[in-house]
């Protein structure tokens, strides 16, 4: 009961608070509520509008007439101001009419010219287009001719090769000739000898038989008989000699006269007088392009890279090195690929020549002797074996027949391959850094700072020319005019052939002759000098104008050693101490 | 229940209109209107007068503004008491709406604690409730909370949003168990023009044996005066949100509807004048 009552007590608390709560709200708040925000809406529109008061009307208000008056005068310098700026434009107006119509002829001018020269423009954009279109046109026949060329070239490859194979046929020909000749000779002189042999035996026995009649000293005459007969014999062996020499000699002429014949043929075919031209390799490179960038660099042997050469028809590349083995490189699109290797040589490769048919390949070599491998088989076929110092250069000689080496043991010496053997030795007591030859001589550098001059016949010094550094390197120009040698003084010369003299001496600044046997080359065409520097830059002379040319800086990061221009013409290959060799071209 | 859910609206909703006058000792550009308000009167008065003092700050030059202080015939008013209790205890008897200057400069030091952000508000606040529940559960329950519980209890407060204020509260206000209320209840009780800023004391919402006190039980032990004997006029004014409670009612169900959000029960005790 009491708690009901209490909760009823508690009930009646909570109503009576809801509801004073309630009175309280409906006194206290509801009330104004209203009021106070009608009261703030009033006071924010008040305010609005007293902003726009303050932006419509900045100054305050005038209240009295004499700020009525001051607002006048005010105005009335505001009207004279604009008055006076009007008047300023009116007249800055006018200037500007008046430049404008200044200007009018002007642009008329301008804008003539501009016309004149849209119009040449045009003119010259279709000259242009004539132009590249003839471009294009002589393009396409430069490809056509150099097409054209290319069989020509292949032609005159074969008919050189068929005329290399005459000329050969024609030398055993007239060799067998000569000895068919000499035999006949030697058969005539008989002959004509048998009825003087008979005239001689005949005095024989009448002189016996004088000597036989006196009778004392008998044997000692018989005895005595014989010398005169010697003496007669040798008489008439000279006499024999005599006749057979001369018979030869009247006999030449007959063969010589069919030889000439022959070389005539071919004399007028190439256009060229030189008989030791006709057993030169084809050198129809019409230009040589300078080469301007590195196509391909790579490590082609174990170490140092002493020799490159290209091979006749410039479709193959040999290098040789100081790990043995000589390579040989196919050319493939302008790059070099598929390498073979040639081994056999005990010792480090010095020099490299193909033969003019590209059929053999000869290898000077650090073990004292020269070799020679074949192409057909990639076989060893001959070892020259007799220097007693490193052979430094090998080069054929005419008629593939001979070889001649230059050797460290101050030697030259000339080989015949049929017989295998050393023919003749020339003693020079220098070492000999290279050779070069042809039928009639041989010109070998060395390191005693000479160039001599060798006859093949007589196997004399024909000349010789002092340097200033010993002689590195030398080389001949297709025509066989002009050789070129490089010493250590840093200087390529050039030297006439027919005069045996020092033309013109080719220097560059910066080119340093890096070893004792860096190669100097000629461009094919014989109008450039190439050669390597010790920092590994080619450098490229003109002959004719004897200035450089260019210098190429690739890939090489030593000494060149040696360097090889195609024989077509396109390409150049350097070799250097360091395993690399670089292939240069134009394009 | 739905009645004690609309005694918690109507306590949450109360207002005050008041009338905020610039003082005559600020010096103005041109004559400040009086700017009127609806105060909230669980709120406390800096989160609720930032339009007064944008609206008296326009007439006002830039350097002559302090910091913001109200005042009530004289009276500095304590910016950390609930306005409902600052207006039931110095303004209760007077005509609405309440009037109050508004000053920026010659700050009481003396009188008042300086408040310069809203972050001053929200640490008295939150210590308030932090001390109310340690009295009513050992701080039990708002230690649980999470510090979002705590922010969603202020954000509440700030923004006057009494869903979002009560969905926290609620925990605060459950009783645990069969005990039938609190440990203690939280309550102070002031005095107009007294020296003692308020009187707080531990009082248990049942008698030990078992009866739930009284509005008038709690009255009865600190502040005896407050209750009228039989015969006599009652001397003085008990006020809670501007009513005056029958004494009979439940202090527990008291201290659960009708604490401020402070957690407080803010007993304002008005001397009766007799004219």
């Amino acid at each position: 009961m009491a708690s009901g009552g209490s909760g009823s007590v508690a009930a009646e608390c909570k109503r009576n608070i809801a509801r004073k709560l309630r009175i309280r709200d409906r006194h206290q708040s509801h009330r104004y509520s209203a009021v106070i925000t009608r009261y703030n809406q009033l006071l924010e529109r008040a305010n609005v509008l007293r902003q726009w008061r303050d932006v419509c009307n900045p100054s305050s208000v005038p209240s009295s007439p004499s700020d009525v008056s001051d607002l006048q005068v005010r105005h009335q310098e505001k009207v004279t101001a604009i008055h006076r700026q009007n008047g300023q434009l009116a007249e800055d107006f006018i200037s500007l009419r008046k430049k404008l119509e200044e200007k009018e002829p002007e642009l008329e001018l301008t804008q003539g010219r501009m016309a004149k020269l849209e119009h040449q423009r045009e003119w010259l954009d279709v000259e242009r287009r004539k132009l590249s279109q003839r471009v294009l046109t002589l393009e396409q026949v430069n490809r056509s001719v150099r097409e054209e060329y290319e069989g020509l070239r292949g032609r005159c490859w074969d008919w050189d090769q068929q005329l290399r194979a005459l000329e050969m046929e024609n030398a055993e020909i007239i060799r067998d000739l000569m000895e068919l000749k000499a035999r006949a000779a030697r058969a005539q002189n008989h002959r004509i000898e048998e009825p003087q042999r008979v005239q001689q035996c005949c005095l024989q026995k009448d002189l016996a038989v004088f000597s036989n009649t006196p009778v004392c000293i008998d044997t000692d005459e018989e005895k005595e008989s014989h010398p005169p007969i010697d003496v007669a014999d040798e008489l008439k062996m000279r006499t024999n000699r005599d006749k057979l020499f001369r018979s030869a000699s009247v006999s030449l002429p007959r063969s010589s006269n069919f030889l000439q014949n022959i070389k005539q043929l071919f004399v007028r075919r190439r256009g060229s007088s030189s008989v030791s031209e006709v057993s030169d390799p084809i050198r129809i490179c019409v230009s040589a392009t300078v080469p301007t960038i590195s196509k391909q660099c790579l490590e082609v042997h174990d170490g140092e890279v002493n020799a490159v050469q290209f091979s006749p028809n410039s479709n193959l590349l040999a290098t040789g090195g100081s790990d043995r083995t000589i390579k040989l490189w196919d050319m493939v699109r302008g790059t070099l690929q598929n390498p073979k290797a040639l081994v056999g040589s005990n010792d480090g490769i010095t020099s490299l020549e193909f033969d003019p048919l590209g059929s053999m390949i000869l290898a000077g070599s650090y073990d004292n002797s020269a070799r020679l491998w074949s192409l057909d088989t990639y076989e060893l076929k001959h070892t020259l074996s007799g220097h007693s110092g490193k052979v430094t250069a090998a080069k054929f000689k005419s008629y593939l027949r001979q070889v001649v080496t230059g050797s460290y043991d101050g030697t030259l010496r000339i080989w015949d391959l049929h017989k295998e053997a050393c023919v003749s030795s020339i003693a020079v007591n220098s070492r000999c850094s290279d050779v070069i030859c042809s039928d009639y001589f041989i010109v070998s550098g060395h390191m005693d700072k000479k160039i001599r001059f060798w006859d093949c016949r007589t196997q004399t010094i024909s000349n010789e020319i002092h340097l200033q550094e010993k002689v590195t390197s030398l080389d001949m120009s297709g025509d066989r005019t002009q050789l070129l040698s490089l010493s250590r003084d840093d200087l390529l010369r050039v030297m006439d052939m027919r005069m045996n003299n020092v033309r013109k001496e080719l220097r560059a600044e910066g080119f340093k002759c890096g070893t004792d046997w860096t190669k100097a080359i000629f461009s094919p065409d014989g109008n450039y000098v190439v050669s390597g520097s010790i920092d590994g830059v080619l450098y490229i002379w003109n002959v004719d104008t004897e200035k450089l040319e260019t210098s190429l800086v690739g890939e090489h990061r030593a000494t060149v050693n040696a360097i090889s221009w195609s024989p077509s013409g396109d390409y150049v290959v350097s070799v250097d101490r360091a395993k690399r060799a670089t292939l240069w071209t134009d394009f | 229940m739905t009645d004690d859910r609309d005694v918690l609206r109507d306590v949450w909703f109360g207002r005050i209109p008041t009338c905020f006058t610039l003082s005559q000792d600020e010096i103005t550009e041109r004559e400040a209107e009086p700017y009127y308000l609806l105060l909230p009167r669980v709120s406390y008065f800096m989160l609720v007068t930032d339009k007064a003092k944008k609206h008296f700050q326009k007439v006002m030059r830039q350097e002559d503004v302090g910091e913001m202080w109200f005042e009530y015939e004289g009276l500095p008013l304590k910016w950390h008491y609930p306005i409902g209790l600052l207006f039931d205890l110095h303004a209760s008897n007077t005509a609405l709406p309440w009037n109050i200057l508004v000053h920026f400069k010659n700050f009481p030091e003396k009188e008042l604690l300086h408040c310069t952000t809203k972050d001053a508000v929200e640490a008295h606040f939150m210590s308030c409730i932090k001390e109310a529940d340690a009295l009513k559960h050992k701080s039990q329950v708002i230690n649980e909370m999470q510090k979002k519980d705590h922010k969603q209890l202020w954000m509440g407060l700030q923004n006057d949003k009494f869903d979002q204020f009560w969905a926290i509260n609620r925990k605060l206000m459950e009783c645990p168990g069969d005990e039938g209320g609190f440990r203690y209840i939280p309550f102070r009780i002031y005095q107009p023009l007294n020296e003692k800023p308020f009187i707080q004391k531990l009082f248990r919402p049942l008698s030990p044996d078992g009866q739930p006190h009284s509005l008038g039980d709690l009255l009865k032990e600190v502040f005896p005066a407050a209750v009228p004997s039989d015969d006599e006029e009652k001397p003085y004014q008990v006020l809670i949100h501007g009513i005056e409670p029958m004494l009979e009612t439940p202090l527990q169900w008291l201290s659960e509807h009708l604490s401020y959000p402070d957690n407080f029960l803010h007993i304002s005790i008005n001397h009766l004048s007799r004219d």
